[in-house]
């Protein structure tokens, strides 16, 4: 049987080094070649914020999609991309692998029609900025435009006193070079695919600005149909990647900040004070989710508490 | 019968039209504001890039479906097709309305389930403004739904003149 | 699925024939071929997203902006002052008013990312002057069509942009490179456009005689209010004031109240413009709508895919492949737009080619120019329809126009490939 599996990511990405490939060659191996996958890169079946949906319609069978591009759809979900929390792969991936699977596989996942196999998390956000020789104060961040990808993001920078600017990704680079915008919240990897570290400064190791997580659905319908052995294989071969491209993800961070400074740029540790204080202000991105997600679901104070309880293990 | 539906629908596309106009309008005012705000004040408009991607987009394409297809603005190739009109006359119209609403009929009915659940599930976007989605997913239902009105009333009777008056 | 992907090909093309509006036949094939090649299911699943998606985006909202801009330029008579200028001052050239569109074609490239929003600001503004000097209707549309295409090489260029981020490759310099050949191919069709006015004279009327100095000078006085716009815009869009995306929304408005503010309009006229640029603009989306169902379907069935992997797996020498990957992008273009192009095949194109130790930026360049020729190429050429749906000129017509300009354009395409460093040259003196 051959299932196809939609992701947005060009070939060249390293999440598909990291665990698109991985997964699929390992399913394949695992029943013997009785379950093969069709994979549909970049975004070719569907866009990114439309994976969810093709995953759900069976448009696809498989899916990674991003938990930004659903807040909508799952609110509960994107307690993983709160800002302030997650600074630490390995450590998010537990928490965030361990809540999807406990609780809200139930209470979310299920209920749309497809089923949470493993998830991954990119390195948390960071302070990537031009004009700029060191960070070593919120102050400083006061007035700066900052590109945000999202709508938490834009929450987020204002939290800690920076205009909060949208723009596409197609226009990224050209901002920052003119000065549309005085920097970004992005992470290492993307700041190294985009070639970003032409245009900036500085970039930042241990903000935690909020996190990129994607999980891998399959449809509901598809998994039943599935006979025990193949189920049994998805779920084993999905959680060793998930395990494993998480642990090795921090030495993937390693190497692009050490590819970014050979190309000359600045990469800062904020000192522990300003990161106390940035985290400190960040809460008020996560009062405004318990108030706006709990008023539509009534499990979000529960859901955050146990994943702050993971990432506390 | 069918010449008051075809000026009743005729109606109905005009002021879908106007407000497939208007959203341009504000997109165009949005986005200026956007960037005005952002260099001259350092306030950018939150939420402009919301609503042009999620709004004003959507209502600018689907509202003018079925206007656009009654005032023949879409482009085709019509080499061959005049030579057919002139050897099949009416059939020929009546053809091509088949062949359209054979391609709608599907359309229509994914577009209005998909349009329905959103409404019902009621979903918001997280974030600065909480902006309701199913604002953004009943464009498409509603100016394929009035192509398909459209085109059955072509279908029964194709216009005078092989297409409608502007 | 290589049945299904034919029986889905030749469907569109009899639907075309037939006479049904593109943007239906593209639904109506795709439709009928992702049936046939996975099912009712998930075909429903495409029709609820696939089409919504594609036009649900702040990025595609610099199509429409342009196209409101072209209008609001219009109903200010600012073209015309542009216009006449050309014609007092170049008006006994023979083929002098299509020179000023190539020019026009150049500032507008300067400004706008996508070609097709070029293509459709310079019918609105510049193929009503064209016919007001008599100038023959296959080859004024013709012109203006291909001339739209500079804005993907001359900065900025949404093309390229979207080339760096699939491939991982700089922007920046993927912009500066595309600066030379946009400029060589200018000068083809400058070339094309003396070639063709001297064979059949009568397709480009002369003025009688030279205009006077005083008529010239009061000529180019008319035009300082416009040439202070573009000014404008050119200066927000370099100094990072505005983002490319932006640009066509603030000059619609900039255009807009330039005109109200000259006298130059009223409410009235404002309102028929915003309604033109209304239906032009949703004409041109629909097609982006449903040419999304139908590049699924291609998807789907995984031809592209096959064919590169045939490529990939003959063996043979690496500009033999380089040509075929060409020629395949070149078919394409005879029924699919040109950034769906770039999304479908640079997966699987981009790594086989760098494997054979291609030039990434250079190959950005090539790629883009190849897919860009598919844009004024039959039957499916996206800113012959948009030419179209602004003048009404008929679809046939303008191919029928076209052909001299396509040959052109194979030619710079072979200059390109053959001379690597008309792209490569500048982006390493300015990034070393
Ligand atoms: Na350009
Ligand atoms: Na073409």
């Amino acid at each position: 049987k051959e299932l196809r599996f939609a992701h947005q990511f060009p070939t060249s990405h390293f999440a598909v080094k990291l665990v698109i490939d991985p997964f699929a060659a390992g399913v394949a191996e695992k029943t013997g070649g009785e379950l093969t996958m069709k994979i549909f890169p970049a975004e070719q079946l569907a866009k990114a914020s439309g994976l969810l949906d093709a995953v759900r319609n069976r448009v696809a069978d498989v899916a990674f999609v991003g938990v930004t591009y659903v807040t909508e759809k799952m609110p509960l979900t994107s307690v993983v991309e709160l800002p302030g929390l997650v600074n630490n792969v390995a450590r998010g991936y537990h928490a965030f692998q361990t809540v999807t699977q406990e609780r809200i596989a139930e209470l979310e996942h299920q209920p749309q029609g497809v089923k949470p196999i493993f998830v991954a998390l990119t390195p948390p956000y960071q302070f990537v900025l031009r004009d700029t020789e060191t960070l070593d104060s919120v102050d400083q961040l006061a007035g700066k435009k900052l590109r945000v990808p999202g709508a938490t993001g834009a929450l987020a920078v204002e939290s800690v006193g920076g205009v909060a600017v949208q723009i596409p990704s197609s226009d990224l680079y050209v901002g920052l070079d003119r000065g549309t915008v005085d920097g970004a919240i992005s992470t290492s990897a993307s700041v190294n695919s985009l070639k970003l570290n032409e245009v900036t400064d500085l970039i930042t190791t241990n903000a935690a600005m909020g996190t990129v997580a994607f999980v891998l659905f399959v449809n509901s319908d598809v998994w039943e149909e599935l006979s025990e052995s193949q189920r049994a294989a998805v779920q084993e071969v999905g959680t060793a990647v998930g395990a494993k491209g998480a642990a090795v993800m921090d030495g993937v961070v390693d190497k692009a900040y050490k590819a970014l400074g050979d190309a000359g740029m600045n990469v800062v540790a904020m000192p522990d004070p300003m990161v106390a204080e940035l985290n400190g202000r960040l809460k008020a991105v996560e009062t405004k989710w318990l108030e706006d997600v709990g008023a539509r679901n009534p499990a979000a104070g529960e859901i955050l508490k146990r994943f702050k309880a993971l990432l506390a293990e | 019968m069918l010449r008051r539906l075809r000026a009743g629908l005729a109606r109905v596309e005009a002021v879908m039209a106007a407000l497939a106009g208007l959203s341009l309008v504000l997109m165009m005012l949005s986005i200026s504001a956007d960037a005005a705000g952002r260099y001259l004040f350092d306030r950018p408009v939150q939420g402009a890039y919301e609503m042009t991607g999620l709004y004003f987009m959507v209502m600018a394409v689907f509202l003018l479906l079925s206007a656009n297809h009654a005032g023949n603005h879409h482009v085709r190739l019509d080499a061959a097709a005049g030579w057919l009109r002139r050897k099949l006359g009416r059939t020929y119209d009546r053809l091509l309305a088949l062949a359209a609403l054979a391609a709608f009929l599907p359309l229509a009915w994914a577009a209005t389930e998909e349009g329905v659940e959103r409404l019902l599930a009621q979903d918001l976007t997280f974030g600065p403004i909480a902006f309701p989605l199913y604002l953004s997913y009943i464009w498409m239902p509603i100016g394929v739904l009035a192509l398909v009105l459209r085109l059955t009333l072509d279908l029964a009777q194709p216009p005078e003149d092989g297409k409608e008056a502007e | 699925m290589i049945a299904e992907a034919l029986a889905g090909i030749g469907l569109l093309f009899a639907l075309l024939l037939f006479g049904l509006p593109v943007a239906f036949a593209l639904l109506a094939a795709g439709t009928v071929g992702i049936w046939l090649a996975v099912g009712s299911a998930p075909l429903m699943g495409v029709l609820k997203s696939a089409p919504y998606e594609h036009v649900a985006s702040y990025t595609l909202s610099t199509l429409p902006m342009f196209i409101l801009m072209a209008e609001y330029l219009t109903a200010g008579r600012f073209t015309r002052d542009i216009f006449n200028l050309a014609y007092t001052w170049m008006g006994h050239l023979r083929g002098g008013v299509s020179y000023a569109a190539v020019a026009g074609g150049v500032i507008l490239a300067a400004i706008s990312g996508s070609s097709t929003a070029a293509a459709s600001t310079l019918a609105g503004a510049a193929y009503p002057e064209m016919r007001r000097y008599g100038y023959q209707r296959g080859f004024a549309t013709a012109t203006l069509a291909v001339v739209g295409t500079l804005a993907i090489m001359i900065p900025p260029s949404l093309g390229l942009v979207l080339y760096g981020l699939f491939t991982e490759t700089s922007v920046g310099r993927l912009l500066v490179a595309g600066l030379l050949p946009g400029v060589v191919t200018g000068l083809g069709y400058v070339l094309t456009i003396h070639v063709m006015v001297r064979r059949k004279p009568d397709i480009a009327p002369t003025a009688p005689e030279p205009a006077s100095a005083a008529a010239r000078l009061s000529a180019a006085r008319a035009v300082w209010p416009v040439l202070l716009l573009l000014g404008a815009m050119v200066f927000a869009l370099y100094s990072g004031i505005i983002t490319p995306t932006e640009v066509g929304a603030v000059g619609a408005l900039m255009a807009l109240l330039v005109a109200v503010a000259a006298g130059r309009c009223g409410f009235r006229e404002l309102a028929a413009a915003t309604m033109r640029g209304a239906r032009v603009s949703a004409m041109v989306m629909t097609i982006v709508a449903f040419a999304a169902v139908f590049g699924v379907f291609l998807t789907m069935t995984g031809v592209t895919a096959d064919l590169i992997e045939a490529i990939r797996s003959a063996g043979v020498n690496r500009w033999l492949v380089l040509v075929m990957v060409l020629l395949l992008l070149l078919v394409l273009g005879f029924f699919l737009d040109q950034l769906a192009i770039l999304l479908l095949t640079l997966p699987l194109t981009f790594p086989l080619l760098t494997e054979l130790g291609f030039d990434p930026i250079w190959m950005g360049v090539v790629f883009v120019k190849t897919a860009e020729i598919g844009l004024v190429t039959p039957p499916m050429g996206m800113n012959v329809f948009v030419v179209s749906g602004v003048t009404r000129v008929p679809v046939a017509e303008i191919y029928r126009g076209v052909w001299p300009f396509v040959a052109t354009e194979l030619g710079v395409l072979t200059l390109l490939v053959a001379l690597p460093g008309l792209s490569t040259f500048l982006p390493g003196v300015i990034f070393g």
